[in-house]
């Protein structure tokens, strides 16, 4: 919003110079707090964008079009010619929203915070992370103190690279399949296939006999109820025992009825359950306390899933621990996702829109927030976000990231968030705040005890059964191949990095 | 119609009231925890199966209070999961299934065949006590562990990480399959051996058919839920792996055979609920009950095809395309004598003489509650839809109309019937009538809007949910709290009767049936003189008199036989 004209001259730049050289070239710096490189996956957004924009040129003009690579030297001067232009419109908009405040003191904006509104949210957004929080700078960029009901929080370390401040975490996307513009009636979601109008059309044709039966019924009681009332002198039809051709018709005409749903309802069903030869497949797997993917190529992502829009989409799904359901309201999908077999569901994913999923078969304490996000977009876009998924631990410069880093990302990425909090509080699973260094009691004696180091880390991540911290229980996910070296080792210079973050008495 | 010679009853004016009767028949404490009178074991069912129904109901209004709005208000997500799996496991196993048979059925079935009392009386006190020990484990899970399984107890989950409260609830819900299966085992060798001179098979009330049917699934299905369970306890204690994968068991397999035994446990819940609600509606309506032999052979074809159907809880769990085929449409097969019995109740209505009592009121809250869950169960049937509303709210809305509006709301209608028998004493109609209707009105709003956000596709079992379901949570949550207040009023009114109400005569209803030819309370051993069986639903043989303030038989007279 805010970038769309600052993206849109880079691309119209990008496009009168051929797409070789970029005009934008690194201003001087006016801004006054240094502002946090912009991360890679922006400069992608921007490569999209201009490689969406010119693709769109080339087939206006009955052209083909080959997806534009850029070289390092060149998503460099991307960078930074987004940078620049990004601190100076940051500081614009603080100085616009402190112009707004009238009289009151100035707000001073952390860097972080500075980061989120070059993210896109708004100075006045910014506060709302906070609701009633009172937020105070500190002199690391990255860490942000809060008040709460008069008294001084823990600091919640962020991460500015994720950008998700902390009370934004586990906001599911929205739904547009509840929207009531989409939505087909008022029982059910936005129908997203075709054969979600097939399930529609059976829904509304049991609905239609339940309404009829219903009202039937309801009507006959209430008038015989009536007209029969117990009066005196009045005695009831004693003759009346049966009927044999009426309860033979009664029991015919409700068959029949049963029989047409029963039979659509499985012609329908072989077409929920029959994916077509040419479906793409992305393989699924469930764990407490969400959802992993991993496309054909083996990128592999998490808490959400891109699929490009009008094609046959098959989901192979298997679980890492228990029971879980793959729910997907707006295509009438659902399988259970078993820990020792396959099951499959596909949907032929239709115009570009968001969709929530679910998981709808129980699991344990997170259970009602392993959701995902499926994202049906353009070809073009869905294989940018391919590319840029499958390079989460590359950097702008073509090199792998910083172990800290990767570990920060993985921390987010694997789902270690779900069990193991950052901020000291005990979850599902212990917390990383403080851990490292600490001693590890296996029973409740601490006669088997272990200093957490990082052969610890590497084998609680490798084989977390084979020394579980009393009294937490077998609830993590063996990871089945194990993570990759570079996210194990990330996990512990991450781990390494929260030492000094102090920890509640009772996570232990 | 023809005029036969058939014995006449024609017994004196029968006693109305009796001041010694079973319930003062002895006294002291260990004159009620042992005895071997089935009316006072059934009354002791009836005094902990509501204890164990406001335990679960309490629950309940947890539930409601947690989900009023999104966002965890006071309890932790896995405090919500305990609350809801014990909501679930108590309402279940120790108040629907038991609730009819074994604390109505026990006063009443002796009673319906004439008998003294049921076949096998010190089984039938054995059978209390194992669910007595039932529910004890269970408290006991309740306060010491934390139980987080749902009342499904679904592998691999039940047996991994640290949930040791599974041992002990699982082995609280064997003691009370047992106390099931020698109910039903009791039940069914009485109504075998043990009926009057005269009553055949087909002049046997209907409400025996239903206990008949019951008690034939109790004992066929139970069983196989015992077994299960030391299975899953095996699992859990000695490692074997029959159900973890980790263990090379197979999770699916505990679905197979949980639903074997829940499946026709759901009929177990449901079948004697229709039972009472034949005796209910033809009492109320002064009226031959219509199609007598289609309503009978619907319980034991309901019975017999209950075991057929259990794949349909399984239609998204990986099963094959042809094992759906096949039980979808056993399941379809199942629906229809359960549409044969809604119009029969319906057909006998007509020409009737409706009395709008207490219990009559339940019966016909019951037929439209039962009605919604029924034609609800047909989405769920369709396995096109079912694929969409499986495991959502939609189930959810479905099993209570079915569970709750059929099975509590016939357990209502059979405690207000047979209430002045098994206390002597009336309730207040006007009290009684009010908290059904409050009730009934608290249930719909509480329960139709979660069918509307089960099919929007809100999923079961979530502590937390996004605010686009928050009028739907809201909508229930109101509807909760005004059943909560249905119920009490049923409470006080049934309570105030026990000191205030007034003596009942021995049939106050007009029913034809044997049970109301003994006084109310029935003495110790219930009749004087072995009654004799006519048509159980002949009810010109009793009429009103002003005197006793009651139905009593008529004179020398002579039924109306029907072809």
């Amino acid at each position: 919003m805010k970038f769309g004209a600052l993206s849109l001259s880079l691309v119209l730049a990008a496009g009168i110079a051929g797409g070789v050289t970029l005009a934008a070239e690194p201003t001087s710096s006016e801004a006054a707090a240094p502002a946090p490189a912009a991360p890679a996956q922006d400069v992608d957004a921007l490569i999209a964008q201009y490689n969406s924009k010119a693709r769109a040129q080339a087939l206006e003009a009955g052209e083909s079009y080959t997806y534009r690579e850029f070289s390092n030297e060149e998503r460099g001067w991307i960078r930074e010619g987004a940078e620049a232009k990004r601190a100076a419109a940051v500081d614009g908009l603080i100085a616009e929203y402190n112009a707004g405040l009238s009289g009151m003191p100035a707000r001073v904006f952390t860097d972080e915070e500075k980061f989120w509104i070059a993210m896109a949210l708004d100075p006045a957004e910014v506060e709302s992370v906070y609701e009633g929080h009172t937020a105070i700078p500190t002199g690391n960029p990255n860490k942000v103190l809060y008040m709460e009901a008069g008294e001084l929080q823990k600091p919640i370390e962020s991460d500015p690279q994720y950008g998700t401040p902390p009370a934004a975490q586990n906001t599911a996307p929205l739904a547009e399949e509840l929207d009531p513009a989409l939505r087909p009636s008022l029982w059910v979601p936005v129908a997203a296939s075709e054969t979600a109008e097939e399930v529609d059309a059976m829904f509304n044709f049991i609905m239609y006999i339940n309404y009829f039966f219903a009202a039937l019924i309801a009507v006959l009681m209430v008038v015989f109820c009536v007209k029969y009332r117990r009066r005196p002198g009045v005695r009831a039809d004693q003759s009346i025992t049966h009927n044999t051709p009426l309860e033979i018709f009664w029991s015919v005409v409700p068959t029949i009825l049963v029989a047409i749903m029963f039979w659509g309802g499985y012609k329908t069903f072989l077409d929920l359950r029959t994916s077509p030869p040419d479906a793409m497949q992305i393989y699924v797997k469930a764990r407490q306390w969400g959802w992993d993917f991993t496309y054909q190529n083996g990128v592999e992502t998490a808490g959400e899933f891109h699929v490009p829009a009008n094609t046959p989409i098959e989901m192979v799904m298997t679980s890492n621990d228990v029971l879980h359901s793959f729910h997907l309201p707006a295509f009438r999908q659902k399988s259970d996702v078993l820990p020792n077999r396959y099951t499959k569901v596909w949907f032929d994913s239709g115009e570009p829109r968001t969709y929530r999923v679910y998981c709808s078969e129980y699991c344990g304490t997170g259970h009602s927030n392993m959701y995902s996000k499926l994202v049906v977009e353009p070809r073009e876009d869905y294989e940018a976000w391919l590319k840029k998924e499958g390079n989460w631990m590359v950097g702008p410069d073509g090199e792998y990231k910083e172990p800290l880093e990767i570990g920060k990302l993985t921390y987010v990425r694997r789902g270690c968030n779900a069990c193991h909090s950052i901020d000291g509080k005990h979850g599902t699973g212990p917390t990383f705040a403080g851990l490292w260094g600490l001693e590890r009691r296996f029973d409740a004696a601490g006669d088997n005890k272990r200093i957490a180091d990082e052969d610890y880390i590497r084998q609680s991540i490798t084989d977390p059964h084979s020394q579980l911290v009393y009294p937490y229980g077998k609830n993590m996910s063996i990871y089945d191949p194990m993570l990759p070296e570079p996210q194990i080792i990330g996990m512990i210079e991450y781990i390494k990095s929260l030492a000094d973050v102090p920890r509640d008495a009772d996570a232990w | 119609m023809t005029q036969v010679d058939v014995p006449v009853i024609a017994p004196d004016r029968p006693v109305q009231h009796l001041d010694h009767n079973y319930i003062n028949h002895s006294k002291g404490i260990l004159s009620w925890l042992l005895t071997l009178d089935h009316k006072r074991i059934g009354l002791m069912y009836l005094a902990g199966i509501s204890a164990s129904f406001f335990l679960g109901g309490l629950f309940a209004m947890a539930i409601r209070l947690e989900l009023f709005a999104p966002g965890m208000q006071f309890m932790s997500a896995e405090q919500y999961n305990q609350v809801f799996t014990l909501h679930g496991a108590v309402m279940v196993f120790l108040f629907i299934i038991p609730g009819i048979p074994a604390a109505l059925g026990n006063v009443v079935l002796p009673l319906m065949l004439g008998a003294k009392d049921v076949a096998f009386p010190r089984l039938n006190l054995g059978s209390f006590y194992l669910w007595i020990s039932g529910a004890g484990f269970f408290v006991y899970t309740l306060l010491t562990k934390g139980l987080d399984t749902g009342w499904t107890f679904y592998t691999p989950y039940s047996t991994t990480g640290n949930n040791t409260a599974v041992i002990s609830a699982t082995f609280g819900v064997f003691l009370l399959g047992f106390s099931s299966i020698f109910t039903g085992l009791n039940f069914l060798v009485t109504i075998h051996k043990m009926r009057p001179p005269g009553m055949t098979w087909h002049k046997l009330p209907l409400f025996l058919w239903g206990m008949y049917g019951t008690a034939i699934m109790q004992i066929l299905a139970t069983p196989v839920l015992g077994i299960t369970l030391l299975l899953l306890i095996m699992e859990s204690t000695l490692g074997i792996g029959i159900f973890d994968p980790n263990k090379g068991g197979d999770p699916v397999l505990y679905q197979h055979f949980f639903w074997f035994y829940s499946h026709p446990a759901v009929y177990i819940m449901i079948l004697p609920a229709m039972a009472v609600i034949s005796e209910v509606i033809a009492a109320f309506s002064r009226k031959h009950i219509f199609g007598y032999r289609m309503i009978a052979y619907s319980s034991v074809s309901i019975a017999l095809l209950s075991f057929l159907v259990w794949g349909h809880h399984m239609f998204v769990s990986s099963e094959s395309t042809l094992a759906t085929l096949i039980f979808s449409a056993i399941t379809f097969s199942i629906a229809i004598p359960s549409a044969i019995k809604v119009f029969n109740w319906l057909a006998t209505l007509y020409k009737g003489s409706v009395a709008l009592n207490t219990p009559m009121l339940y019966a016909l809250e019951f037929i439209w509650l039962f009605t919604i869950g029924g034609l609800t169960g047909l989405f769920l049937a369709v396995l096109s839809t079912d694929v969409a509303l499986h495991d959502t709210y939609f189930v959810v809305a479905h099993f209570h109309y079915v569970m709750v509006g059929g099975t509590l709301f016939a357990f209502f209608a059979g405690l207000h019937y047979w209430w002045p028998k098994m206390t002597g004493k009336m309730y207040s109609e006007t009290s009684s009538r009010l908290g059904s209707i409050v009730a009934f009105i608290g249930f719909n709003l509480a329960f139709f809007p979660q069918f509307i956000m089960g099919s929007r596709g809100m999923p079961r079992r979530y502590a937390d949910y996004k605010p686009d379901f928050e009028l739907f949570h809201q909508l229930s949550s109101v509807g909760t709290a005004i059943l909560g207040v249905g119920l009490a009023i049923v409470a006080y009114s049934l309570v105030r009767s026990l000191f205030s109400g007034k003596k009942a005569p021995a049939n106050p209803w007009g029913s034809a049936t044997i049970e109301w030819e003994c006084p109310s309370p029935p003495p110790h051993h219930n009749f004087d003189h072995p009654p004799a069986a006519t048509d159980p639903y002949d009810m010109e043989r009793v009429e009103w008199n002003e005197e006793v303030g009651g139905y009593v038989p008529v004179q020398g007279y002579r039924p109306v036989v029907h072809h």
